[in-house]
């Protein structure tokens, strides 16, 4: 894999070995947050299962409840979207649904079948996996990455699942790599020799190619594993922070993804339950684990997100560079693997800049940060701006190498927000007059596509 | 970059950091500046302490008394942290020299109050990102020195055994042209001896290899023997002296191995870049190859002279252009404060440094000329900035 400019070395933590998931957990309500409308109201009973939103965008996913119960409230919510939670019906809740896996490897079929079994994260490649597939359906996709490098190599969070189901993981990359008749598939994974010994063997045994690469954050994410795909190829190896990736030949999943695919194929049920990692500021690079449902509070999981939830602690969703903070009801989030323990801070008082270029060197993207905060703060060059905000990808790494506390990343993902409008959710796109898009990049997409039904 | 445990002082993402806080990094430029002041103790006594304790007080002085209005009426403190005006008030001190008489001690004042102002004009902060010691050299010093037969500052050093305590000032009039090793040639007074003798002088005179190089250089290339001629009658440091510390010159920066080392340290804590520092002492290798050169008969350039001097003199003479002269200690201890940004930046930044000051030096003979292509560097510095362009971005055509 080509190496890329910028990012920061961070020490290695060490990987867990995770237990199975089980089969059931003790019932707790659960708060889903869904972008439209649901199609349940208040006081009604809902199954395991059923459709809580069905979006008429073939694009989007269906959230399916994951227990049964009686729907407590829908709250609609200031950006938009809606909150509600069901209490469930019994003290036990199945932590997996009773669906097989569609038969066949048509890519219609499967996508169908993924989509009505959401939600799915949308860390896989930054878009999620259902909008990588709809684009797949038009796209020539040739090359799969399951991208098992550790979003922050201080916490081995995607190497704790490859190391504890690597058959899983490798049969759910091929499965995909199948349905979509892709030429090069790749297991990406970092340097942890822990874990590398399991996967090795397994990607022997299934064939799969598997690529070492350094543990140098954020290789994870996806504008970077992108870039290294491509580096060395005639095709343009830069994307653009938001955008999806199939629509430059390439297919990003993460690890548990992967896992939940495999293991539909091979137990014939489909897991509702995720891995949830624990990261703690008390202990610097060790990772709790627990088991949870999507939409479970956080103080029923385990016991330091227990205090953690009554005292004056932030939790954040996702790793402490790049997690943001839990909104009230605090629940085990969709998007997010790891949750983040951090004790209460003061804020640094930010100080002029210095000059010193350590926000420039560290940046993956090589922008200059010092010249984007002046040109934010000033709004005196906004096409300036357009330009290189598209490819912030807010690794956080500028705020963390300066020494005045300047808010870098905060204002960028401030701005970005602004000045793509407050209800358009869609990514400045610096490439709208990009000459040198491959000539797939111009394909139509298919509006006609029929919606499947549900497979069951 | 190591990372390090998560400090008590950043709220928002990134939720770990700040990597190195401002106070630490500040505090790497005070250790080189109180390890140069130490060094520069040895060599010069307390009276070199004295020179830069004053310069650096009259300079915090200053810069509180201008910042005072701006706390009263703004309610804030001022932009500059009083550590940074510390470490400019230092290297100020360290970069004067020693002075014959009291005017040292008017010239160390003059030196505090300038650098206290332009620490609040100018600098890393500023939009003019000129540097402040060496903006200050060039409107104090550098007039002084325009015009004048001798150097500045005393061309005296402490004795091994006076180090420290002893007085500079109080040199043996007959140990100038002693060619032995920074050793006194007067024995110690023996005790039964019934006349009574002299006290042993605290200090050496020595040669100020910088001003003989300033105004022998040319005469150097254009004659193979006048390199050995000046080190034979001891008119020229040697080298070991240059790099130890043991000749007269700014009070901080006689000693090169020193210079060196925290440079290498600074580099190492990526306070300093080393491809800046190297990418300038290229550009000086080539402006010293370069410069118009007198030889017999004919005008040519250095790099002809080195051919007809042969290749001893050529290494000698380059060796004391880089060790003997501000280069070093301007590259390596005062240019990483204004460099640009960008890379592109930094190599341009770096070649008018380097290259700008060996030629400044050779069409402009004066001490402290060395300074200007810093400032005007540091001045172009926000221009270079605007040369980056990053790789990503420039993919997207339009």
């Amino acid at each position: 894999m080509g190496h890329f400019a910028g990012g920061m070395e961070f020490p290695l933590g060490q990987p867990l070995r995770l237990p199975s998931p089980p089969q059931q957990l003790p019932a707790h309500p659960i708060t889903i947050r869904t972008p439209d409308r649901p199609e349940v109201i208040s006081g009604q009973t809902v199954k395991r299962g059923q459709y809580l939103i069905e979006p008429i965008l073939p694009s989007e996913a269906c959230y399916v409840s994951p227990v049964g119960g009686s729907v407590r409230h829908v709250t609609p919510q200031p950006d938009g979207g809606y909150e509600l939670t069901i209490d469930p019906g019994g003290e036990q809740m199945p932590t997996s649904l009773e669906v097989g896996p569609p038969r066949g490897r048509k890519l219609e079929n499967w996508f169908a079948a993924l989509r009505l079994v959401g939600p799915w994260s949308e860390r896989d490649g930054g878009v999620g996996l259902i909008k990588q597939l709809d684009a797949a359906r038009n796209h020539e996709v040739d090359t799969l990455i399951c991208v098992g490098v550790d979003d922050l190599s201080l916490y081995a969070d995607r190497s704790s699942l490859l190391m504890s189901f690597p058959d899983d993981a490798v049969m759910g990359t091929l499965i995909i790599a199948d349905l979509l008749n892709v030429k090069q598939v790749v297991m990406q994974a970092g340097r942890v020799p822990a874990m590398l010994g399991r996967l090795r063997a397994s990607c022997r045994k299934y064939r799969l190619r598997l690529s070492v690469t350094g543990n140098r954050y954020p290789a994870a994410h996806p504008t970077m594993a992108f870039y290294a795909a491509r580096a060395g190829s005639r095709r343009s190896p830069a994307m653009p922070s938001g955008h999806n990736p199939v629509e430059r030949g390439v297919m990003m999943i993460t690890p548990w993804t992967a896992i939940r695919i495999g293991r539909w194929f091979t137990l014939r049920r489909f897991d509702l339950v995720r891995p949830i990692f624990i990261a703690s500021a008390s202990q610097s690079r060790r990772l709790e684990h627990v088991y949870a449902m999507p939409g479970q509070p956080i103080a029923t999981m385990h016991k330091s997100l227990a205090s953690a939830e009554h005292g004056a602690q932030t939790v954040l969703s996702g790793n402490p560079m790049t997690g943001t903070p839990l909104q009230k009801p605090r629940v085990c989030p969709i998007d997010d693997l790891m949750l983040s323990i951090l004790p209460t801070m003061q804020r640094a008082e930010p100080e002029p800049c210095i000059n010193c270029g350590w926000c420039m060197d560290v940046c993956p993207t090589r922008l200059d940060p010092v010249r984007m905060l002046n040109a934010a703060t000033t709004r005196r060059d906004d096409a300036w701006l357009c330009d290189q905000l598209p490819w912030c990808i807010q690794c956080g790494l500028c705020t963390y190498a300066c020494p005045s506390a300047l808010p870098l990343a905060e204002t960028f993902r401030r701005i970005e927000t602004e000045m793509a409008g407050p209800d358009d959710n869609t990514p400045l796109d610096p490439t709208a007059h990009d000459e040198t898009a491959a000539p797939d990049e111009d394909a139509a997409v298919d509006a006609s596509a029929p919606r499947e039904e549900h497979p069951s | 970059m190591t990372t390090r445990q998560i400090p008590q002082t950043c709220q928002g993402p990134p939720w770990m950091g700040p990597l190195m806080p401002r106070s630490q990094y500040d505090r790497h430029w005070l250790l080189a500046y109180v390890l140069l002041l130490a060094t520069g103790t040895v060599y010069f006594g307390w009276r070199g302490l004295l020179i830069v304790a004053l310069t650096a007080t009259m300079a915090i002085g200053v810069y509180a008394l201008i910042t005072l209005p701006t706390r009263i009426v703004r309610g804030r403190w001022p932009s500059a942290p009083l550590v940074y005006v510390l470490n400019m008030g230092l290297l100020m001190g360290l970069t004067l020299p020693v002075m014959a008489d009291t005017s040292g001690v008017a010239l160390a004042v003059r030196a505090g109050i300038a650098v206290g102002i332009l620490s609040y004009i100018v600098g890393p902060r500023s939009f003019l990102r000129a540097h402040p010691v060496a903006l200050a050299h060039l409107a104090l010093i550098l007039p002084l020195t325009v015009g004048e037969a001798l150097p500045l500052g005393l061309e005296q050093v402490l004795t091994p055994s006076k180090v420290v305590v002893g007085d500079v000032w109080n040199a043996d009039a007959s140990s100038s042209g002693v060619t032995h090793w920074w050793q006194m040639s007067i024995q110690p007074a023996d005790p039964d001896a019934s006349v009574p003798t002299t006290p042993p002088a605290d200090a050496v005179l020595r040669p100020n290899p910088d001003y003989l190089l300033l105004t022998e250089q040319k005469r150097m290339l254009a004659n193979p023997l006048v390199i050995a001629d000046l080190l034979r009658r001891g008119e020229l440091a040697r080298m070991t002296d240059v790099l130890i510390g043991a000749r007269p010159g700014p009070i901080g920066l006689t000693s090169t191995i020193i210079v060196i080392l925290l440079g290498l340290w600074l580099c190492y804590r990526r306070v300093g870049r080393w491809p800046m520092t190297l990418i300038a002492l290229g550009a000086a290798l080539a402006a010293i190859a370069l410069m118009p050169s007198a030889g017999v008969g004919r005008a040519a350039l250095s790099v002809q002279q080195f051919v007809d001097v042969g290749w001893q003199v050529s290494v000698a003479y380059i060796g004391y252009q880089l060790l003997a002269t501000p280069l070093l200690p301007i590259l390596l201890l005062m240019a990483p404060l204004t460099m640009p940004r960008s890379f592109a930046g930094r190599g341009l930044y770096a070649v008018i440094i380097g290259a700008g000051i060996v030629a400044a030096r050779w069409f402009l003979p004066y001490e402290g000329i060395a300074y200007l292509p810093l400032v005007i560097a540091g001045l172009l510095s926000p221009l270079f900035d605007r040369l980056h362009r990053s790789p990503f971005v420039e993919r997207t055509v339009r």
